[in-house]
């Protein structure tokens, strides 16, 4: 019997719960991202109308709102940060429809979803390169995942700096991301979105890979619509200037594939000039509902 | 091509691995005085660890596997040429078709011959596996080694999990005679390289990697000093990734009750890169050294050439891709000049060396991250162009990545000036270790990096 190796197991853990038990404090749920990606991704519901696309339609699309439009219907959020559009969220996405639903997916396309940047990381990648034995834990054991969450200096860079892009949220389980900013954000976001497409632009071969993929789904007779989640002016300047995202094209190419484009008029207020808070995404998402239901 | 993508196997760092862990070294307690029935219980887990993923691995491995000890059973009563040829082409023709064929078909192409590229899965770790294939038939055929008559220990040797995807290269004349004797696990020295191991890769290596993935997917900005501190900061990745795989490996190896090699000696403190390459990944280096370069003629006949061939070979080793090959071609350059001038031995100042070494390993290294030739030879260009240097290049790094890459330097710092203490310190406080080894275990858990696998499991 080795008495070092087993002191050191014996005093591991007890550093280790520890630790959990002080960031507990802090932080109860450090691991819901995680935990709801790894629940979305098994996701054992099936839906008349799914949305997908990135972070603009996972905060802004608040399947609940719809209700008055789709009475009776069920409506998921698919979406997830930073994504690229990819054959793999395509066809992961059309699982999560009911095989004798409505059978409807609604695209939220952003420049985002078209670029490099997005293609190497997103939050669908993150989650799909994670395997069963992890998900199988995230979603069995959410208590012990949040317990022993990362909660280092990365953790603690995100906290005190918001504008790094974590804002206080809570997670429905229509996969609804609400957000809940405290304030409106302010220049240095935008800033940080113009380096980011300055960097990485829009890509054509992107959009037509997409459309491809539209076709395959009105093939196999899916009714697939596409919107374009609200941005502020200084924002959508940056993306067509920086980031060489041209909207009508995008449209054109779209609705050639097969897609119906929804134009949802109004105004909305992003928190930091591309995401909608909770009651602005409520407001949205029954405006959508609207257009769809026509 | 590194494109910072995943391999397909079982990574240390997932709780898989910690379930297999539990029930193999759960079994492995029970057989482990039980020869014959321990060595198929460790060739059947291993199997089992490669094929998690990919199922499709394990026929190739059992092909190359049974041909190389097939072929060494053949050496071993006629030691001839042929028979080694013919028992290498199987071994190396497997390397090639599923590591090589893609490339060459592109190649062919630029040429006009278009060959239909068929869409092949490279095995991970088919790399290291055949080197040792490769060992052990050199080795047999020189007679320097007994041929293993069990084919089940010598696939076990072979397809030993903790070793099996990244290395170390573990040559047959140091484990196999290990095998043939009773283990002898040693669980505290196992622990405090796993420990380690753990923090090296998720701490530090898993930190600095999503800025550095970025920088390569993306490129956001140019100048000498956003590419020089995106270079160093991989340099550090690749290092605490590997290093931290191997520590892992070792400490697995001796829960075992098995000894491996050590792979990496402190490398950042090197004088000169002939020295850098006998502490960095040592088991592949001394293999190429062994089996490349003294077979061309070593130092004694042409030497020049032969450490062109050496480091050419090596660069294809890493990858099929032309910036693995100005990897190589760029060390090759960096090493016949050392060569040639003997610089590191006139120059005083072992620091002002070893600062010179790791500028030349982390301008090469920038080649062999980036993602094709046309991107390489655009970074290394960059970082040529000391004319734009400039802070905001540093800034233009994500701030994570930099404060991990100063907690990975320090990291190196104290490995450098405490090589040889840490031992002296550990017998004079024994508590001192645990509490320590305790403490790092617990900061492991909670200051993870976001997942992703080891580097080397791409090759």
């Amino acid at each position: 019997m080795d008495t070092r190796f087993w002191s050191l197991v014996g005093v591991s853990a007890l550093f280790t719960l520890g630790l959990g038990g002080i960031a507990k404090q802090f932080a109860p749920n450090r691991a819901a991202e995680a935990i709801d990606s790894a629940r979305r991704l098994t996701w054992r519901e099936r839906f008349d109308i799914v949305f997908v696309g990135d972070s603009r339609t996972h905060d802004g699309i608040a399947p609940s709102a719809m209700a008055d439009s789709f009475p009776g219907k069920s409506i998921g959020n698919f979406a997830w940060g930073a994504l690229a559009w990819s054959p793999q969220v395509i066809e992961a996405a059309e699982k999560t429809l009911k095989p004798d639903g409505l059978e409807v997916m609604v695209l939220g396309v952003s420049p985002h979803g078209f670029n490099t940047r997005g293609a190497t990381q997103n939050a669908f990648i993150d989650a799909s390169q994670s395997n069963w034995a992890d998900r199988w834990f995230l979603r069995s054991y959410p208590s012990a995942a949040n317990y022993f969450a990362p909660w280092g200096p990365s953790w603690w860079f995100r906290r005190l700096n918001p504008e790094l892009g974590q804002v206080p949220f809570e997670l429905h389980d229509d996969g609804w991301y609400e957000a809940k900013p405290p304030k409106i954000q302010g220049a240095r976001v935008l800033k940080a979105h113009a380096d980011r497409l300055k960097a990485s632009p829009f890509e054509r071969e992107r959009l037509d890979a997409l459309c491809t993929q539209i076709e395959g789904l009105v093939r196999r007779g899916v009714r697939v619509f596409a919107f374009c989640p609200p941005a502020s002016e200084q924002m959508r300047t940056i993306e067509r200037e920086l980031g060489g995202y041209d909207e009508p094209l995008v449209r054109d190419a779209l609705e050639r594939a097969g897609a119906t484009y929804l134009t949802v008029d109004g105004t909305y207020e992003p928190y930091d000039g591309s995401h909608l808070p909770s009651s602005e995404a409520i407001r949205f998402s029954k405006a959508i509902a609207e257009k769809l239901a026509r | 091509m590194y494109d910072g993508a995943p391999g397909r196997t079982m990574s240390f760092a997932s709780f898989s691995f910690l379930l297999f862990a539990v029930l193999f070294f759960s079994g492995w307690w029970v057989v482990r005085n039980r020869p014959n029935t321990r060595d198929l219980f460790l060739l059947v887990s291993s199997l089992v660890f490669y094929g998690y993923h990919e199922p499709r691995y394990v026929p190739i491995f059992l092909v190359s596997g049974l041909s190389s000890w097939w072929f060494g059973q053949w050496l071993s009563k006629h030691p001839t040429k042929t028979v080694l040829i013919a028992g290498l082409s199987v071994d190396v023709g497997l390397l090639l078709f599923f590591k090589y064929s893609g490339f060459l078909t592109d190649q062919l192409a630029v040429f006009g011959l278009h060959i239909p590229k068929h869409s092949l899965v490279l095995p991970t770790g088919i790399s290291f596996y055949t080197f040792m294939s490769i060992t052990y038939l050199v080795d047999v055929y020189r007679r320097a080694l007994e041929p293993e008559r069990d084919w089940k220990r010598y696939l076990a040797y072979l397809s030993m999990w903790p070793h099996l995807v990244a290395g170390p290269i573990v040559r047959p004349g140091e484990l196999l005679p290990q095998m043939a004797a009773a283990p002898n696990p040693r669980l505290f020295e196992g622990a405090r390289l796993i420990v380690r191991g753990f923090f090296k890769k998720l701490v530090l290596a898993d930190n600095i990697a999503p800025d550095v993935n970025l920088a390569f997917a993306t490129a956001p900005t140019d100048g000498s000093a956003y590419w020089w501190t995106a270079s160093c900061l991989f340099a550090l990745q690749v290092y605490f990734d590997f290093s931290g795989y191997t520590d892992i490996a070792r400490g697995m190896a001796r829960w075992l009750g098995y000894e491996f090699p050590l792979n990496f000696d402190c490398p950042f403190g090197a004088q000169g890169l002939a020295d850098m390459w006998n502490r960095w990944h040592i088991s592949l280096s001394h293999w190429f050294r062994d089996y490349v370069y003294i077979p061309l003629g070593g130092s004694r006949n042409r030497p020049v050439r032969n450490i062109w061939i050496t480091f050419l070979v090596s660069g294809m080793w890493h990858g099929a891709g032309w910036n693995f090959i100005l990897w190589g071609m760029l060390h090759a350059l960096f090493l016949t000049v050392e060569r040639l001038t003997g610089w590191p031995r006139k120059i005083p100042s072992k620091v002002v060396v070893s600062a010179i070494t790791l500028a030349l390993f982390v301008f090469a290294v920038a080649a062999f991250r980036s993602q094709s030739l046309e991107q390489a030879l655009h970074v290394l260009g960059n970082m040529l162009r000391l004319d734009t240097f400039s802070l905001a290049g540093i800034r233009a790094i994500g701030t994570s990545a930099l404060l991990y890459g100063f907690l990975g330097t320090a990291f190196v710092l104290l490995e450098i000036v405490w090589r040889e203490r840490v031992t002296w310190f550990a017998n004079l406080w024994p508590k001192a270790e645990i509490v320590g080894l305790a403490a790092a275990t617990a900061l492991t858990v909670y200051w993870r990096g976001p997942g992703s696998t080891f580097i080397y499991f791409q090759f």
